[in-house]
């Protein structure tokens, strides 16, 4: 009989990935004097994106956490082209997904089409969606619970969110809410076998190609990749570890059914560090006696035991779109209003030729134009002289026309042209 | 009697851009406004270019489809309404999206038909069907799906399909990769991707260390395939591209555009045409080509190893800015060509005009001896050659 939960702030989601695992992970929970809020979630090779077992296995273990009270669920995360689909979800019938003997509390679907295909055909038990990927807004999600809010319980949510945005996230949604808090960090994910074709392992399907790449691009070296019969899998050469912020952590958990994913499965010595996360654990759930010191051990102490370094990504703040001013020359970036064409011929001495590309502009003999270079030059002159392409002067030019006004100094091709209100100075 | 195919969606990364798609044959374009799509360091349409886009396309019995295909943060989104609205004014024909906020906020806010962006990697029967549910009317399936599958979708569902025909190819599954907001602090689904799969990696296995570009992919081309699309009856027919030049919008609206309409015609491929088609794939930039997963799922075969494209068998000499009847034509220059270069003028319609060049004139009327880009040269009246006309160089031109 385990001991009431106390302090269930810290809701646990853990994968679990061989029948070592499982059995020491029981084994733990079953001989400890505390109690802990804690998940497991299995996979399979045929269906999980990088898993180990088999998909009897998976069964197996399913049936053993239950026996042990332990809510365990199954993860078929992978996505799946319509033949894929169709062998996949044959295979998952088969073997009783729908049947009263199904082992798990409940599935964690990732493709929309799975889904779909559960509602279809009635799953009876709790679905987690997996929305990691993108659905960084609320209206996604809302949309994405109110698919068939009767079995979603759960919603995954990307790691990408900071924890101000989980809050509120938690306080606006009705269902249960999961993240990342320790593990690997997925960056790609492609179908296609990368690697085999590098190390000639292509009629080696049964185990995984491991390998690590670096980027002549990037400082970061290291990157874990995998390939499997699913595809070939990229990770980030540092783990998400948001334990260093528990107590952002402990606020974004308030009050709420907040559920934290801790994926230990590249991890060596299990053993050690499940005692060690457990410990922490409980250290963490003390309420008022919080023991700072020795969580600060405790957390340096897991550190060390990861496959990895650690980051804490976007756990505190993301600023992943602020950068995108800088892709592009301010200088060439404004059309609207008064721009009315672009210089796209430089005769010195003699002219600046002028495409004019305001559909709504016209350009007359006698209005003011300031030209804006993108090496950042800026010059305001009056058309005195207004010629077309055989040079003859006209009154006016329109949208599509190419006009020949008097030479100016620092004026290059690409420069930007706006019509000038006269109410401008002249420099 | 005429036979059915499928709509040709080519990209509009421009204004000029839309133009030369449109005038080369294509059905329809997509476009970004300045903000929701995936191309930030695109030109991209400010509000007034894309009312004149509209309403050029429309006067041509084109349509235009507008992406808002980011992953929209909530902040991102308190903007769109307004957008919508404008979008919804211009009668817009549709909009391509990715995201279920922006589904939600479209319908909620507009009129607008919704388009499933391909970075939603929608692959399966079962998906579309979702997405169906959600207010949906078109699907662009991801490019993991054959043309085999998607005529199942197609069936099962009873919902549009459009799939990528030509152009460069993300080696994940779309909107499955988030290699630059880790590497590099760039979005890639906010529009910052920093193309990091055509980079090269070492690769380091046990002992074992090699270089490669092993996570580049070939480009596709389906020109060879355009039978099986039309079998499968598959609605739209979509090209990559928005960020490529005028060439590549012009030669694939022209090659595909031609190779459809011979098949609206005839009711089949079977002509010595598709020769003539391809070489003129080849001349324009571009990877190996690949079909990727369009018959069978995409192998080893697929990955592009090398650091360079291809450059094409013939630069973009430059684009005709303006004609004057029996005056002149006049055309700004994009790469360097001398004085004798055997030129080729690509008209909207009909066979490629020849041209050797005998004399390089600026508009003043001085003579030289060599182009340079960003120049404009003088050329005689040409009958039949337009404005937005391409013009390429054969011969020992030097492309910058």
């Amino acid at each position: 009989m385990r001991p009431e939960m106390t302090k269930p702030w810290l809701k646990s989601s853990w994968i679990i990935d061989s029948l070592e695992e499982a059995k020491l992970l029981i084994a733990l929970l079953e001989t400890s004097e505390k109690s802990y809020d804690l998940e497991v979630v299995l996979s399979c090779r045929e269906i999980g994106r990088i898993a180990k077992l088999s998909m009897d296995e998976a069964w197996y273990l399913g049936r053993l956490f239950k026996e042990n009270g332990i809510a365990c669920f199954l993860q078929w995360d992978i996505l799946m082209t319509e033949n894929v689909f169709v062998s996949t979800s044959v295979t998952l019938k088969s073997k009783g997904l729908f049947s009263k003997d199904f082992p798990f509390s409940g599935i964690r679907v990732q493709d929309a089409g799975a889904l779909y295909w559960l509602k279809d055909n009635n799953f009876p038990k709790n679905i987690h969606y997996i929305c990691e990927n993108g659905n960084h807004n609320i209206s996604a999600l809302k949309g994405w619970y109110g698919f068939w809010p009767e079995r979603i319980s759960r919603l995954v949510l990307s790691p990408e969110l900071t924890a101000s945005t989980l809050r509120e996230y938690r306080d606006k949604l009705e269902c249960e809410l999961e993240v990342l808090a320790w593990g690997p960090l997925l960056l790609f994910y492609t179908p296609r076998g990368l690697l085999s074709p590098q190390f000639g392992d292509s009629e080696n399907t049964s185990e995984d190609l491991r390998v690590l790449g670096t980027s002549e691009e990037s400082p970061h070296r290291g990157f874990p990749l995998i390939e499997n019969s699913h595809g070939t899998f990229m990770f980030n050469t540092k783990d998400q570890f948001s334990l260093g912020d528990w107590s952002l952590m402990k606020e974004v958990s308030e009050g709420s059914s907040f559920h934290w994913r801790f994926d230990f499965s590249d991890f060596n010595d299990k053993c050690g560090l499940y005692k060690v996360v457990l410990e922490l654990f409980s250290e963490l759930v003390e309420g008022e006696h919080l023991n700072e010191k020795v969580i600060t051990e405790l957390l340096s102490k897991l550190k060390v035991l990861g496959p990895r370094p650690v980051i804490k990504g976007f756990f505190k703040t993301n600023k992943t779109d602020v950068l995108f001013k800088k892709l592009k020359n301010s200088r060439l970036q404004d059309r609207t209003d008064t721009y009315i064409g672009d210089i796209v011929d430089v005769k010195k001495k003699k002219y600046l030729g002028l495409h004019l590309k305001s559909p709504t502009l016209i350009l007359k003999k006698g209005n003011r134009v300031r030209l804006l270079s993108p090496e950042g030059n800026e010059k305001l002159v009056v058309v005195n002289s207004l010629r077309n392409a055989v040079l003859e002067e006209v009154d006016e030019v329109t949208f599509g026309d190419v006009a020949f006004i008097s030479h100016v100094g620092g004026i290059s091709v690409r420069t930007m042209a706006y019509l000038d209100t006269p109410d401008t100075p002249m420099a | 009697m005429t036979h059915w195919v499928p709509e040709l969606l080519a990209p509009a990364g421009s204004l000029e851009k839309l133009k030369v798609a449109i005038s080369y044959g294509a059905d329809a374009v997509y476009l970004g406004g300045q903000n929701f799509g995936l191309r930030s360091a695109a030109d991209n349409f400010t509000d007034s270019e894309l009312r004149e886009g509209v309403s050029y396309a429309h006067s041509h019995d084109a349509l235009v489809y507008v992406v808002l295909n980011s992953f929209l943060h909530d902040r991102d989104l308190d903007d769109l309404p307004a957008f919508l609205h404008l979008l919804d004014e211009l009668k817009v024909d549709a909009v391509i999206v990715s995201d279920l906020g922006v589904v939600r906020t479209v319908i909620a806010n507009s009129n607008l038909v919704v388009h499933l962006s391909t970075q939603a990697s929608c692959v399966n029967a079962n998906s579309a069907a979702l997405w169906k549910e959600m207010g949906v009317q078109r699907i662009v399936l991801g490019r993991e799906v054959s043309i085999e599958e998607a005529r199942k979708i197609k069936e099962k569902v009873e919902i549009e399909i459009e799939m990528f025909v030509h152009g460069s190819m993300c080696m994940a599954f779309s909107g499955n990769c988030v290699i630059s907001n880790y590497t590099q602090g760039r979005d890639s689904n906010r529009g910052g991707c920093a193309h990091s799969c055509r980079f090269e990696y070492s690769l380091e296995k046990d002992n074992e260390k090699k270089y490669a570009f092993f996570m580049s992919s070939k480009d596709l081309q389906g020109l060879r395939l355009l039978e099986e699309f039309i079998s499968a009856g598959i609605d739209s027919l979509k090209v990559e591209g928005r960020m490529k030049s005028n060439h590549y919008a012009a030669t694939i609206s022209k090659v595909y555009s031609n190779a459809l309409d011979y098949y609206r015609e005839k009711g089949s491929f079977l002509s010595d045409d598709i020769y003539e088609w391809e070489q003129e794939l080849a001349k324009m930039s571009h990877r190996d080509y690949t079909a990727a997963s369009l018959i069978t799922p995409a192998d080893g075969t697929t990955i592009y190893s090398e650091r360079q494209h291809s450059t094409g068998e013939a630069p973009l000499g430059g684009v005709v800015l303006e004609t004057k009847e029996n005056l002149y034509t006049l055309v700004e220059v994009r790469s360097r060509f001398k004085k004798g270069s055997h030129l080729e003028i690509v008209p909207f319609k009909g066979r490629t005009i020849h041209l050797d060049i005998e004399e390089l004139e600026d508009v003043s009327g001085e003579k030289f001896e060599q182009t340079r880009p960003g120049m404009l040269l003088k050329l005689p009246y040409i009958s039949g050659v337009e404005s937005f006309n391409i013009i390429r160089v054969i011969g020992e031109a030097r492309n910058d």
